[in-house]
């Protein structure tokens, strides 16, 4: 509770950066895990709320009203090259956004967008390699 | 812990990035989507103009005796009634939105959505505060003909104040009213564009290494394969989809029913003019194709030489339409009526008057438009011609529009 708080007050005065500009990009080709490791995936919006969607090997995992963050678990399945495509509409303009995907509290995918990106659309993807 | 750190470490060093010219999923995405939309443009008609229409805006840009509700509309009132001058110094006028003083105290309140929400209710309060400024020209001396306005000497010679309350509905796209009806809008929507994407990139592992990154050569190869087209078309489908479902979200949040309620006072030394009191409302709602405008107002000045208080009482609507169809579009219609009383106001000819009409703007091509305008007053003086009915037919030229057209065909090839 007292944490929620101190994250409301640093938001507030702006003494901390906004999730949506903190961090370095990376974006690789794939990302390595084991069969049923957690994989966290998470949306950060800055600005507005939005609409969120989560696809892992065509599968639709999730799709709901985001308002700042949303992070969803997902287990590694079976050996193999599967496809994680995930994003978010935002609700109006300006915006700007994080896609990130973690293993426990390693960082192994982070991208930014804006509105005025060359692409401005919200949407991501990384390959998840599973072996064994 | 430890095993935490050491399987983090594990797979930093474990996921490959790409080496240029290869590159990776994320950077094929805007490839497939931006091919899937320009194959679906060659497949349109007109390719320049089959591009995504945004939601328009309801703001009225047609002059009008009838005023928008939204609160910085609201100053037209106060301008009208000279209750705040912002174009004539030395006069000041600042904000009374405590929302704006929040968010300029605390920036995180307008990056953040959920202390975004958490203050909707100060959104609705706004007002502002006038001092000093130019005077208004009037009878000061009573020789029956108005004296020159005179400025203010010093800020507090005239103070206006202006207070205004949302007290009904929103068309802010981030109030939170809005996120679940946008989710379920658009939220299906989204989720097809993702699974055609990912269904695409499927067929794309023959332009794949075998680190997973793609050969750009091989890629944009593939993309142009006949065999691809159907489910690039099937994406560009699901992206229009998208946007067109965001686009009719937003217009509704644009349209929905709004009411602010306000108070002024202008408060003045006797040689600047009377002091003055209003009250007022504004609602804005879409019904069908029109948007509808209401105003009332009521302001009361000061008593004046023989003791009585001048009072204006003034409603009006408005209702307008832009034109959707691509033949039409940029052309708009407006109606509009306005009835105004005048009690003991020097220099009103009329106790009533009313004034009702149409325009109509057709823009028959780029930078050229033509207003077609009819207007009705109950009274012949208050058009410009001697009937108490007046048209007008013009014929607007926009040179910069002409002279854009004109570089896009010279540089087209």
């Amino acid at each position: 509770m007292a944490k929620k708080k101190e994250a409301e007050k640093a938001a507030l005065t702006g003494a901390a950066l906004s999730p949506c500009d903190t961090g370095e990009e990376i974006t690789p080709a794939f990302i390595l895990a084991r069969p049923g490791q957690r994989i966290d995936v998470r949306i950060d919006i800055c600005q507005t709320g939005g609409v969120a969607a989560v696809i892992l090997a065509g599968e639709l995992l999730l799709r709901q009203a985001i308002v700042n963050s949303i992070e969803v678990p997902i287990q590694a399945p079976a050996p193999g090259d599967y496809l994680l495509i995930w994003g978010v509409v935002p609700a109006s303009t300006p915006w700007r956004a994080k896609g990130e995907v973690h293993i426990g509290p390693a960082v192994l995918f982070r991208n930014k967008k804006n509105d005025a990106s060359q692409f401005p659309v919200a949407k991501w993807a990384v390959f998840i390699r599973v072996i064994a | 812990m430890l095993a935490m750190i050491v399987l983090a470490s594990e797979h930093a060093h474990a996921q490959t990035t790409c080496t240029a010219p290869a590159i990776d999923v994320n950077a094929v995405v805007p490839l497939v989507d931006k091919a899937a939309l320009d194959l679906w443009k060659q497949t349109q008609p007109n390719p320049t103009e089959a591009t995504q229409v945004q939601a328009t805006s309801t703001a009225n840009r047609a002059v009008s005796p009838v005023d928008n509700p939204s609160l910085p509309g609201l100053l037209a009132f106060a301008l009208d009634h000279d209750l705040i001058d912002i174009s004539k110094q030395p006069g000041i006028t600042t904000s009374l939105s405590p929302f704006a003083f929040l968010s300029a105290a605390r920036p995180g309140v307008l990056d953040d959505q959920a202390l975004y929400n958490k203050y909707a209710w100060l959104r609705r309060i706004d007002g502002a505060l006038s001092l000093g400024g130019k005077g208004e020209s009037f009878d000061r001396d009573g020789d029956g003909k108005a004296d020159e306005a005179l400025d203010a000497k010093a800020l507090s010679d005239s103070v206006g104040v202006e207070l205004r309350w949302q007290v009904l509905g929103s068309r802010d796209r981030r109030d939170p009213r809005y996120a679940t009806e946008f989710a379920a809008s658009v939220g299906t929507n989204w989720s097809t564009e993702l699974a055609e994407d990912a269904w695409i990139i499927d067929q794309l592992k023959p332009a794949q290494l075998p680190n997973l990154c793609y050969d750009p050569g091989k890629l944009k190869a593939r993309l142009a394969h006949p065999d691809l087209q159907p489910s690039l078309l099937r994406l560009a489908r699901a992206i229009i989809a998208t946007k067109d479902a965001v686009a009719q979200a937003l217009r509704r949040v644009d349209r929905s029913l709004v009411v602010t309620v306000f108070g002024s006072h202008l408060s003045r030394k006797a040689e600047l003019g009377p002091d003055r009191q209003g009250f007022g409302a504004r609602a804005a709602v879409g019904w069908g194709p029109l948007d509808h405008t209401f105003n009332a107002d009521w302001s009361r000045e000061e008593k004046d030489a023989r003791g009585n208080h001048p009072t204006r009482t003034k409603l009006g609507w408005q209702a307008s339409t832009d034109f959707t169809s691509r033949a039409y579009a940029g052309s708009r219609a407006s109606l509009f009526a306005a009835w105004e009383h005048f009690s003991n106001v020097p220099g009103a000819k009329h106790r009533d008057t009313v004034k009702a009409g149409g325009q109509l703007e057709l823009q028959l091509g780029p930078g050229l438009k033509v207003p077609i305008s009819l207007t009705w007053a109950n009274h012949a003086d208050l058009l410009a011609g001697s009937s108490d009915v007046i048209g007008h037919i013009g014929i607007g030229i926009n040179l910069n529009d002409l002279r854009k057209k004109a570089e896009a065909k010279t540089v087209a090839p």
